[in-house]
């Protein structure tokens, strides 16, 4: 048996509803921290930055994506781009998409090779969120994701299970707001959801409206992973003991209260 | 309903070596604990009127090197109701299995429930997708859908406790609606679960895209 073969790993998104929450950072630091703790990983860990309007992960690991070899390497956006060209040309490639084994199609017909940074640190891929050219901007509002969907699917089962099998942990680096990449990054892709925020009515408020729709969303899906959320409080002032306290107490009451309105922590 | 001493003698006489029989798609571990978590409960919960009472689960009831699809149709056949967990999985054409055991305790129930409005078989709804295959919406079926976001933490929660309850006292109606009707499981060695599965017409229906906000 082949290590992607093995166990599926797992697909874990950071997510803000606002920017400056140091979501990135968190993301980037998880995946050092991930190798470090496991060293024997067969399969390693692989970040994404799916933040495709405000990019900024690759700064993290710019001793490596700076380099010639990798600084004109395509990123996510290009290979959603390219793989809708190539389905449009090829519409038996998409009937063979629509499977359960349909991510082995995939790594076959369109594998990741291309796009990964490898070894950004030791045992930890990359994948950009495009090639930063002069066409970046224009492709990023030109790609339509609702309409790939539509048309496409059963490509985003596939990529997802393309990446289960490939790595043991993939971290995706979400976009903030509801919009069309959010949505994929907290409700298609994940079975974690880390909820990342600032102790400010905005950001918990954000988060809290996001954790109950990726809930419900996942309640009627045929995905059949559980969906793990975890609370990420950021930016804590500890100097303001008593107002840390007060804020504490109340984001943890809000919380609480909307995972057991979404069924996920019915009462013991 | 509780199930009367005399109701257990005969079930036990008339080969029914198992009261609940739990069919569900191996589609991770999550799914496969959870089946035994609802085993442990039934069997617990019937425990209380019943001496003894076995449920059972492919994973822990079939020994290592057996005959799998002779085991599971022979203990289908010797089991008074069959327990499903219900989610797309179950109904889809890789997990073919499931739509056969459906189609086959359907079977068999029409010959021992006859004259009943019982059915031999319980849904235990785990997802709320769309759509359900019209056998299965024929049917009552017990709402879980929150244990599929949390599985075995959900068995914790009163709501799985209370849903166990309902699931065994059904277990006594059906057991004493096949008492009165005197058919007992025959012939179960030879019995071979076959044919077509009750979801053979079933396709499922892609979800609408997330946070999709119309123009």
């Amino acid at each position: 048996m082949t290590a992607e073969e093995s166990k599926p790993g797992q697909i874990i998104t950071f997510y803000s509803y606002k920017g400056g929450t140091g979501r990135s950072m968190a993301v980037a630091n998880c995946g050092c921290w991930l190798v470090k703790s496991y060293p024997t990983l067969p399969r390693g860990v692989l970040i994404m930055d799916w933040d495709l309007e405000a990019p900024g992960l690759h700064r993290y690991f710019a001793e490596v994506t700076e380099r010639s070899d990798n600084k004109d390497r395509p990123g996510i956006i290009n290979y959603f781009d390219a793989l809708q060209q190539r389905l449009k040309n090829d519409p038996a490639l998409y009937d063979r998409l629509d499977d359960d084994n349909a991510w082995k199609v995939l790594r076959d017909e369109f594998p990741l090779d291309d796009y990964l940074v490898r070894n950004v640190i030791s045992g930890v891929d990359f994948i950009k969120a495009g090639r930063y050219d002069a066409a970046y901007a224009e492709l990023i509002s030109r790609f339509n994701w609702v309409d790939f969907y539509n048309d496409c699917g059963a490509v985003f089962p596939a990529f997802r299970d393309l990446l289960l099998h490939a790595y043991d942990f993939c971290l995706i680096d979400s976009r903030t707001g509801f919009n069309d990449v959010s949505g994929i990054c907290t409700m298609l892709l994940p079975e974690r959801l880390v909820l990342v925020f600032t102790p400010n009515l905005q950001s918990v408020a954000g988060v809290l409206d996001l954790a109950a729709r990726a809930a419900d969303y996942r309640l009627a899906s045929n995905d059949p992973r559980t969906l793990s959320m975890f609370p990420l409080p950021s930016r804590i002032e500890n100097a303001e003991h008593d107002l840390k306290q007060t804020w504490q107490k109340q984001y943890q009451a809000d919380f609480e209260s909307v995972f057991r309105s979404t069924s996920w922590m019915p009462a013991t | 309903m509780d199930i009367s001493e005399d109701t257990e003698r005969w079930l036990r006489t008339a080969g029914y070596q198992y009261y609940c029989f739990i069919s569900y798609p191996k589609i991770h571990g999550d799914i496969g604990k959870f089946a035994w978590r609802v085993k442990d409960a039934i069997q617990k919960q019937l425990a209380a009127t019943v001496h003894n009472p076995q449920v059972f689960l492919d994973n822990t009831d079939i020994p290592h090197g057996t005959d799998w699809e002779r085991m599971v149709s022979r203990s289908l056949c010797g089991s008074v109701v069959m327990v499903a967990l219900c989610l797309s999985a179950y109904y889809r054409s890789a997990h073919r299995w499931c739509g056969l055991e459906w189609a086959a305790m359907e079977k068999l129930g029409s010959k021992r429930l006859t004259g009943h409005t019982l059915r031999p078989i319980v849904p235990i709804m785990l997802r709320a997708e769309r759509p359900v295959p019209d056998a299965v919406l024929r049917t009552q079926y017990v709402e879980m859908t929150a244990a599929s976001l949390t599985w075995e933490k959900y068995c914790a929660t009163l709501e799985f406790k209370k849903s166990i309850r309902q699931i065994v006292d059904y277990i006594g109606d059906v057991a004493e609606a096949i008492a009165i009707n005197r058919v007992a499981a025959e012939n179960c060695p030879d019995f071979l679960v076959s044919g077509e599965s009750a979801f053979a017409d079933w396709r499922p229906l892609r979800q609408e895209f997330p946070l999709h906000v119309r123009q």
